[in-house]
């Protein structure tokens, strides 16, 4: 079954040179993410949903396999839920 | 009145506190005064209690309703010292006891530095460019870094006057990480990448309200013009007073090189 992810509604986001700094606007807490997470986030922006589009937009954008990608991109999107950054969908 | 925070953090007699009346933010100064506005920064009134005197009222808590006001209003103040060469400013961030007062009093030996800020730096976007406002008048020493720096020292931390203080905001030129290294022989500067620089500055922020969407937007808007505007710094150097002298230097010749002089012994045609 396709697993879909969307940005949270109380969330905003600015991105430096390649990172994203993202703050939630319930608990005023700012996330930092990395260039990978930042890749993500940036297919999230792009209504890219599925877990599937996320999995192949960062396989796209780095040298790495399709199987790596998804195990790392499940862990993060798990990381971003867990945070209330983004929800299923 | 629902407190929302307090100081001291660890509990025992409360010196300042800050609250959510509905939407009116509320804080209270104990025995001193206190502050209401809407969330917007609109229909601000400050109530003195007791018989404080104004003067010693604007002292005390000028620079940090200043602080509180600018940050309803969606600008950011940092907890820093700030001085300022030729218009151009640069902040010292750091923990407390890191040494922001110390550095800010040093380099304002030189007559052409003047003092913008002693722990309270309220910035202002304007015409495209943050800048730095003058909000407090005197350094507060400690009494060995009174005597280090000339100045007159008591047994405590007293409020002492430098030769200059700035009189119109100078804009932000670049903001100063200060941290101790006692194996440091000499002072190391080093510019973070942006992401930190943001975490630093982030850090250094004064933050009055952290559950109101529309200031907390504002929020990161500001850090973010700032980030993009000043490089952040961290200048990593011994505690000991008898070094300050060249951790100074290299914070003013920093401050010269934004400024846009050439490096002293540089010659001049």
């Amino acid at each position: 079954m396709t697993e879909h992810f969307k940005i949270a509604p109380q969330v905003h986001a600015r991105s430096f040179d390649g990172e994203t700094v993202v703050l939630d606007l319930t608990a005023g807490k700012y996330f930092s993410l990395d260039e990978v997470g930042a890749a993500i986030w940036d297919a999230l922006t792009s209504n890219k949903t599925q877990l599937e589009e996320i999995v192949q937009h960062v396989v796209a954008a780095y040298e790495v396999d399709a199987a790596t990608a998804e195990t790392d991109v499940r862990a993060f999107l798990a990381q971003l839920c867990a945070s209330g950054l983004i929800v299923r969908v | 009145v629902r407190w929302t925070c307090s100081f001291p953090p660890e509990g025992g007699a409360v010196e300042y506190r800050l609250g959510r009346d509905g939407s009116d933010v509320v804080a209270e100064w104990t025995g001193l005064a206190t502050f209401r506005a809407r969330v917007d920064g609109s229909g601000a009134r400050l109530d003195p209690l007791g018989d404080v005197e104004p003067a010693e009222l604007e002292r005390q808590l000028g620079p940090v309703l200043a602080a509180l006001l600018g940050h309803l209003r969606g600008e950011i103040a940092l907890h820093a010292s700030s001085v300022a060469r030729r218009d151009v400013a640069i902040a010292f961030l750091g923990d407390t006891c890191a040494g922001k007062s110390t550095i800010a009093s040093r380099m304002c030996l030189d007559p052409d530095v003047a003092l913008l800020a002693d722990d309270v730096a309220p910035l202002r976007h304007v015409h495209g460019a943050v800048w730095v406002q003058p909000s407090e008048s005197e350094h507060e020493l400690r009494p060995d870094v009174a005597r280090a720096v000339g100045l007159p020292s008591s047994g405590v931390k007293t409020r002492l006057r430098p030769a200059r203080r700035a009189e119109r905001a100078a804009r932000l030129g670049a903001c100063v990480v200060l941290s101790f290294d006692d194996a440091a022989t000499v002072p190391a500067i080093e510019r973070l990448p942006s992401a930190r620089a943001f975490a630093a500055v982030a850090r250094a922020t004064m933050r009055f309200v952290v559950d109101e969407p529309d200031v907390l937007r504002a929020e990161l808007d500001a850090l973010a013009r700032v980030v993009a505007q000043a490089p952040v710094y961290v200048l990593r150097r011994s505690r000991d007073l008898a070094n300050l002298d060249v951790s100074a230097g290299v914070a003013a010749r920093l401050l010269r090189s934004i400024a846009g002089e050439p490096e002293s012994g540089e010659a001049q045609s």
